[in-house]
């Protein structure tokens, strides 16, 4: 039977009444439910159950990337890795300011322009997570050399946004870029990592523009999955010569 | 006419209404993002002063942003009651706060299209939250469909049932977990995860499969986009409550896909499918401040007062419930718990002044420097203000749009605490299942099904 038959069978008597379904009710989905009741309050142990997952998804928020740590790893793949910052200056700016977090660094951009970025530039950046950067960017990008074989340089950058990768890739006269950002943190994960592709990249990239690949975590999309998606994203968005949607499904056009 | 004042030893003038309304604007992080906001503690009290001795008359047939071409601006000229605004019309905004103030319920409601959005807006900017919460709590909006929402002495909630792939388990599991804790009476309402018609009319059917079943005394609602709802409805879908999202500016509302004329569509719809039972109060509309500068659209006015004009759209509509989702665009827009709170209740107070079935959507995100504690101050000054509705989702926690939202277990609390109750039709319902008593408190029989599910689950653990 599909799960769009199910509610046919008397799922409100069966759910309230019988432990069986309230097994299967609490397994199959993620969300906090029957978790008791003190009066009206919440037991103790799930309340301190959802402070913890807050706590994490805090502190991945104000992690900081571990930039010795990365240039290392990523050395030892055989990259020289450069390192630059946004315009945002401390944490809660960047948080405040998602403007700033999209424009390099001035003096950083001029030393960017007298390199070059090869085939593809690799952005490594903090986003919302760092701590989904230090935990998975190494891996993933040694899966993706493994299944794209095209000339790759790599960039480390701090205090960044998505679009500081169409800046990079500018500043390095690149046709290709990979962010790999930390998202959002939520409360089920603090360390999902996302990856973006652009294609010809200009300074005012639209999102819609992307190619987009998320929840990279040891929990979530494996990096070897990951590294297989994004190598296909790549191959095809340069045999058709762009990334992205190019119209987007969903209402039709409204003229005011 | 000059926008000049003299304070604290300095002259200090403004460009126009729009900067001076900016300037006005208690501090928000998505103004400073605009580069509209006060520069200085100094300058906002500035703006203030200035703005209390501005007369009425000059937003009246004003124009905030007289070189956009613009339906909303259109819509809110259109609206004004000149014959209701003339007797307030010698009245400065700093006069007009001190008239809502004294104001009986029978004066404030005399007022609503004798206001305009900026109207409310400036004289919101004038006060404390106190003032905010004092006169929207003698501002009562009802409005019906299977129930009555926005009476006095009641606070309703969504149930917002909400799963990351839609499945229909996941979704009726939540829906379950919300109505043994009396969330739903305001709807049964499902963010979709995708905006396909199939989809949609699926999760149209589990909503409403629930709730005819057990003759739940509440209405549903898929909040899809009013395009995939009008094909859903042509294509027999059950719908009850059409939804959108809407903003302060045409180019916002077009970056929405939307229009007034596919709203009246919409609305026409839904109202032939003569759904409701003793009311056809059938849209449902959500909004929030800073929708119009991440898309872009603000036009140099600040985001509250955008949140108002959004309010313009929504009361030219037969709508059950309105909410502000005021916690969910992030820290870029409303900084911490403080501008959350703030903003909320402006929200509140803007939108029932306009006559609008106000509820709140208090919420917060990950990156947001606020937490749970600041989700109880707000829920428990909108429940002081009479907010007709709030938003619960299972342990405070949406896995489909990833942030939170209060509790079910949140909306108990103000409840019991506030000594308020469901909407009257939902409250029988959870009388005959054995829920809640006639006081609107939870029974021990949820109680006993919630240490089921406890029970069962350490055993699964321990094996």
């Amino acid at each position: 039977m599909s799960d769009s038959e199910k509610t046919d069978d008397a799922l409100l008597p069966a759910l309230v009444s019988s432990p069986d379904m309230l097994t299967r009710l609490k397994d199959r989905t993620d969300a906090r439910i029957a978790l008791g009741r003190a009066r009206s309050g919440l037991p103790t142990r799930p309340n301190l159950k959802f402070e913890l997952d807050h706590a994490m998804a805090r502190d991945a928020v104000y992690s900081e990337l571990d930039v010795e740590g990365l240039k290392a790893s990523f050395k030892s793949l055989g990259f020289e890795p450069i390192v630059v910052k946004s315009q945002t200056g401390d944490r809660t700016n960047y948080l405040a300011r998602p403007d700033l977090g999209k424009l390099l660094d001035v003096d950083d951009r001029h030393e960017l322009e007298t390199e070059a970025g090869g085939e593809l530039v690799i952005l490594i950046a903090d986003g919302l997570s760092a701590t989904a950067v230090n935990l998975n960017a190494a891996a993933t990008v040694e899966a993706l050399k493994t299944v794209c074989d095209v000339g790759m340089s790599l960039v480390i950058a701090t205090g960044a946004r998505v679009a500081l990768g169409d800046k990079v890739a500018v500043a390095l006269s690149s046709e290709n870029v990979l962010v790999f950002i930390g998202e959002r943190p939520g409360l089920s994960a603090a360390d999902s990592l996302g990856a973006y592709f652009t294609h010809k990249p200009r300074e005012d990239t639209a999102d819609s523009e992307r190619f987009c690949v998320s929840n990279i975590r040891d929990g979530g999309l494996k990096p070897q999955d990951a590294a297989r998606k994004i190598a296909d994203l790549i191959r095809k968005a340069v045999d058709r010569g762009y990334s992205g949607v190019t119209k987007r499904d969903g209402p039709k056009q409204i003229e005011d | 006419m000059a926008l000049k004042t003299s304070v604290a030893g300095q002259t200090w003038s403004f460009a126009d209404l729009r900067t001076l309304l900016a300037k006005a604007s208690p501090e928000r992080s998505g103004d400073h993002l605009a580069e509209i906001a006060a520069t200085s503690a100094l300058e906002r009290v500035a703006a203030q002063h200035c703005l209390a001795d501005m007369p009425l008359k000059v937003f009246a047939g004003l124009e905030l942003m007289p070189e956009v071409d613009d339906w909303v601006s259109d819509l809110i000229a259109r609206q004004l009651d000149e014959v209701a605004f003339r007797r307030i019309s010698s009245l400065t905004v700093g006069e007009l706060r001190e008239h809502l103030l004294a104001a009986e319920p029978e004066e404030l409601e005399r007022l609503t299209y004798a206001l305009t959005p900026e109207m409310v807006a400036a004289v919101s900017k004038l006060m404390r939250n106190q003032d905010l919460i004092a006169i929207a709590a003698r501002r009562k909006v009802v409005k019906k469909f299977r129930s009555t929402i926005g009476l006095p002495g009641r606070l309703s909630a969504r149930n917002q049932p909400n799963d990351p792939t839609d499945d229909s388990f996941g979704i009726a599991a939540s829906l379950v977990d919300g109505l043994v804790m009396g969330s739903g009476d305001a709807v049964l309402g499902v963010n979709p995860a995708t905006d396909s018609v199939e989809d949609y009319t699926r999760v149209c059917r589990i909503l409403d499969d629930v709730r005819s079943r057990y003759e739940i005394a509440t209405q549903t609602c898929c909040l899809g986009h009013v395009t995939t709802a009008i094909e859903a409805i042509e294509a027999g879908a059950p719908v009850d409550l059409v939804f959108q999202s809407i903003a302060g500016s045409a180019k916002a509302n077009r970056s929405f896909g939307v229009s007034l004329e596919i709203l009246h569509e919409a609305e026409e719809a839904a109202k032939g499918l003569k759904r409701g039972t003793i009311g056809a109060d059938c849209f449902y509309f959500e909004t929030g401040q800073g929708t119009e500068l991440s898309a872009e659209a603000h036009h140099g006015v600040d985001q509250q007062t955008m949140e108002c004009r959004t309010y313009a759209i929504a009361r030219a509509f037969d709508c059950l419930l309105v909410n502000t989702v005021v916690g969910f665009i992030g820290p870029e827009y409303l900084f911490d718990g403080r501008q959350i709170i703030r903003a909320g209740l402006e929200d509140h107070f803007c939108g029932k002044l306009m006559g609008l079935p106000m509820g709140v959507d208090v919420c917060y995100t990950n990156h947001a420097e606020a937490d749970q504690n600041d989700m109880d101050v707000l829920l428990t000054l909108l429940a002081a203000a009479g907010v007709n509705f709030v938003i619960t989702v299972p342990g405070a926690d949406d896995i489909m749009l990833n942030y939170q939202s209060l509790s079910h277990h949140d909306l108990a609390y103000a409840r019991e605490t506030m000594g308020l109750k469901p909407a009257p039709e939902f409250l029988d319902w959870m009388m005959r299942q054995g829920m809640m008593d006639e006081t609107g408190m939870l029974t021990p029989a949820p109680q006993a099904l919630a240490d089921a599910i406890d029970g069962v689950e350490k055993l699964l653990e321990a094996s």
